[in-house]
């Protein structure tokens, strides 16, 4: 049964019909249009579906939709700011990071949470903080680089008070 | 020898980079087209080829 609910994604509210045993994946991409996180298993063991929801990275292809309503949920397609590159992105292009790409928006959201929370991580806490997201193309050792050099920058800007 | 080439051992700029970091890549998964069919394989079980063979045991 259809049941009407507000997602708050990106900073915008959307108010959709949804059915209670629809996945978050199913309403980003196939209500909303946000086919950023991607489809890789639909059984939470990949992260190629990795959004953010109240600061903790979840796997949005084992969330119903419908229980995060009125939670901040954050995607790939929010982490772009005024235009321009996050940090991390910068970064993860600057590595080489990037491969097929399929992974690397979860990747993205699972290091953005990461860093939200632990501004200084060490390669062994990246490394462990990577473990939820599955890159076929074996990208771990550019994309840990990548999350250490983002986070150095990124503490640069708030002593800069960028 | 290295220094000869201008593309090989060299790093390139990635020409996708900016649209994989940004999720807008288009993949063959993002691709929703109007009454779009979706296929599945079905197994069978057990595979014949052990259903014939059980009866000669070797």
């Amino acid at each position: 049964m259809l049941r009407r609910i507000q997602l708050n994604v990106n900073g915008e509210t959307y108010e959709l019909d949804a059915e209670p045993h629809w996945t978050l994946l199913k309403v980003l991409r196939e209500r909303l249009g946000l086919t950023g996180a991607k489809p890789g298993c639909l059984t939470g063991d990949c992260g190629a579906c990795r959004v953010i929801v109240d600061g903790v990275a979840v796997n949005s292809c084992i969330v119903y939709a419908v229980r995060v309503a009125g939670r901040r949920i954050s995607t790939i397609e929010g982490l772009v700011e005024r235009g321009r590159l996050h940090p991390l992105q910068e970064a993860f292009i600057r590595h080489g990071a990037l491969q097929c790409g399929f992974c690397i928006p979860g990747a993205l959201m699972s290091m953005k949470a990461l860093l939200d929370r632990n501004p200084t991580p060490s390669v062994d806490q990246v490394r462990k903080a990577l473990r939820g997201n599955l890159c076929r193309c074996g990208s771990y050792t550019s994309m840990t680089q990548a999350v250490l050099e983002a986070a150095a920058v990124l503490r640069g800007a708030l002593k800069n008070g960028g | 020898m290295a220094d000869e080439f201008s593309i090989v051992g060299k790093p390139l700029p990635s020409v996708d980079g900016e649209a994989i970091v940004t999720g807008s890549a288009v993949y063959a998964a993002d691709i929703y087209l109007p009454r779009m069919l979706h296929a599945k394989v079905l197994k069978s079980s057990p595979p014949r080829f052990h259903q014939e063979n059980r009866r000669n045991p070797s």
